[in-house]
């Protein structure tokens, strides 16, 4: 890279690193090593000039594209691994974050069923949400980011909180009290 | 309407508590980073074996097409000098062969049918 691009791109990337982890966390379904993994692999991908941020939108928006795209090449050569070696890997789990001081065990529990809920959605349901509510972008950046249409990514928001909210059911509905 | 903004509020609630769990337990940026590097140091330096094995190969083939192209073209001359001298050798049959009796031509007779 050169010194002056590497060194705004590195400030970038740190600033946006816990985002970034997250997002490739979700892109991988909850596998903690498989985001490790493509998280490496974008960073290498910037490293080796094999991904160039060209400017034409944000740089969160670039560098999110980027990691999904890593993410479901990833996905893509695990399933052929599994199908082809037959081999059934189980999935690692993301290690405990541990209970939030001040937190009831059963709100640690509820906490953990939605995650997992989250987890089980279908990747682009799971993705909007994501971005939506944990990254706090508008549906049509989520779009972008996405790469689909405004149409097609509200139409995945909207099933992915529906099914969230047969899941949860009254729970949804509920003002939350904080704790 | 309200049951849309608890719902949305729920929500983000519900991520928040997942972000702050999370960002507990994420390795650090420098870590990550590290990494990559480490992945790319290693990948240059596999980068000259993988030409060697490539260049390899591809003598390994050039070879082979020269063997193959070197036999086909003596095979063909060779198949051709056999070819010339057979010619000359029924050239020179043809030329001084000479019946040593006529007793075939005393046996048959053109009018009859030849016996099977």
């Amino acid at each position: 890279m050169d010194p002056f691009e590497s060194e705004a791109q590195l400030a970038q990337l740190g600033a946006l690193h816990k985002e970034s982890f997250s997002w490739a966390l979700t892109c991988c379904g909850g596998n903690w090593s498989d985001a490790q993994d493509v998280l490496q692999t974008v960073y290498l991908h910037i490293l080796e000039k094999r991904a160039r941020f060209g400017g034409q939108s944000e740089f969160k928006t670039w560098l999110f594209s980027v990691i999904r795209n890593c993410a479901a090449k990833e996905m893509r050569r695990q399933m052929i691994r599994r199908v082809f070696l037959l081999r059934h890997e189980d999935e690692q789990a993301p290690p405990s974050g541990g209970m939030v001081p001040g937190a009831s065990l059963e709100m640690a529990e509820f906490q953990n069923a939605f995650e997992q809920a989250l987890n089980k959605l279908p990747r682009r349901q799971r993705e909007v949400l994501h971005l939506v509510f944990y990254e706090g972008l508008t549906i049509r950046a989520a779009a972008q980011v996405m790469g689909v249409s405004l149409g097609a990514a509200r139409q995945h928001y909207e099933r992915g909180k529906s099914k969230l909210r047969e899941q949860f059911g009254s729970q949804v509905e509920e003002p939350e009290h904080e704790q | 309407m309200s049951n849309e903004k608890n719902e949305e509020r729920w929500m983000e609630n519900r991520m928040q508590r997942m972000r702050e769990r999370r960002e507990r337990s994420l390795p650090a940026f420098a870590q990550v980073w590290r990494s990559a590097e480490a992945r790319r140091s290693v990948s240059r330096q596999h980068i000259p074996a993988h030409w060697r094995r490539l260049a390899f190969a591809s003598a390994t083939v050039v070879f082979a097409a020269a063997i193959a192209g070197y036999w086909s073209l003596t095979k063909g001359q060779q198949s051709r000098r056999v070819e010339r001298d057979f010619a000359r050798v029924e050239g020179a049959l043809l030329t001084y062969w000479q019946a040593p009796t006529d007793v075939l031509f005393d046996t048959v007779s053109w009018n009859e049918p030849a016996e099977p």
